[in-house]
């Protein structure tokens, strides 16, 4: 289980959210929105569970969420859920909604696709994934 | 008149982070009631949370409504290192009273600025993070992201059951035979295909 610091994690966050900074890892912690930290010696320490939690709490600020609704969701998820929470984070970033294409196979399955891909190969993903459901469906 | 709260006892002296809770009591038949913030070097103001604060041009806050009490809510940070101490937040409120004449009020409120490596002990002030924790996340109209973008995201819907219509004739349904490819199908009439 990986220990780090409060700038650590600062650091880990802004490289998916920019905006992120220490104060705001710090003020979160003080106010209570985190678990309690470990002990690591006579230090005070976040851990993987704790870089999660941020993670879904910016992810879920950037859906609109207040922190009082933000605590009430979380404080109702395992922390597998929280860790799952905060892989939706990077749908988020701003390159990721205007540039990128949403693909829309039906309820369930969307594919959000950057204009990198070539159009043959986005082509090609459709049919795959599409012929997959289907096949899905048949059985 | 005025009572300031603040979200923590303490603001670490690099890279802090604090809220003010600043609650102004109705002032009766008064106008013009504006309320200014004087910060100490290295505390910064940064855009209000969760809601627009009407301000004038030099940055007061204006209190359209001054026969009713009011409220706002305040974040202030630092960046780089400032010294430790006792420092002190000036609240100016001013306005002109029934009578007509200019009325300026001020009120100051001491924070305890502490290195972010020694802070010990925080006090939490749980109202006033009750009120932090529900605002939204509005940055306010001078925040750099505050242009709206409305580009509509790109929707392509893909009906994963669609079949075009020479699909629909010539589709091949069925296992592979013999482990070959393509060819050796065994092939399951479609309606279209059956001969009569």
């Amino acid at each position: 289980m990986g220990i780090y610091t409060g700038r650590q994690i600062a650091e880990a966050l802004q490289k998916e959210d920019p905006d992120m900074n220490l104060r705001t890892v710090r003020y979160y912690t003080q106010i209570g929105l985190l678990p309690p930290l470990e002990l690591a010696g006579n230090k005070r320490v976040y851990t993987d569970m704790h870089l999660d939690y941020f993670r879904a709490i910016v992810m879920l600020s950037k859906s609109g969420e207040t922190l009082a609704n933000i605590q009430i969701k979380l404080a109702g998820l395992t922390p597998e859920e929280v860790a799952k929470l905060g892989d939706n984070l990077r749908f988020f970033q701003p390159e990721q909604v205007l540039y990128n294409e949403t693909l829309v196979i039906n309820d369930d399955v969307m594919i959000s696709v950057s204009p990198r891909i070539p159009q043959a190969l986005k082509t090609k993903m459709i049919e795959t994934v599409t012929k997959l459901l289907r096949e899905e469906g048949t059985r | 008149m005025i009572s300031i709260r603040f979200a923590k006892s303490i603001l670490e002296h690099e890279e802090g982070m604090n809220h003010m809770w600043v609650h102004i009591a109705p002032l009766g038949e008064v106008e013009h009631a504006t309320l200014q913030f004087l910060f100490p070097a290295g505390i910064h103001l940064a855009n209000s949370i969760g809601q627009h604060y009407e301000q004038d041009s030099s940055g007061r806050f204006i209190i359209d409504k001054p026969n009713l009490s009011y409220d706002i809510l305040l974040e202030i940070f630092t960046l780089e290192p400032i010294n430790c101490g006792e420092l002190t937040i000036t609240c100016v409120l001013a306005f002109i009273d029934k009578d007509g004449a200019s009325n300026c009020h001020s009120f100051a409120a001491s924070i305890a600025v502490t290195d972010a490596e020694e802070v010990g002990n925080i006090l939490i002030d749980e109202e006033v993070v009750r009120r932090v924790k529900e605002q939204g996340q509005y940055k306010g109209k001078d925040s750099k992201d505050s242009i709206l973008d409305c580009t509509p995201v790109k929707i392509i819907r893909y009906d994963s059951h669609y079949c075009s219509e020479l699909e629909k004739q010539y589709r091949v349904e069925g296992s592979l035979l013999n482990g070959a490819r393509g060819a050796s199908t065994q092939r399951e009439l479609h309606p279209s295909n059956q001969q009569r």
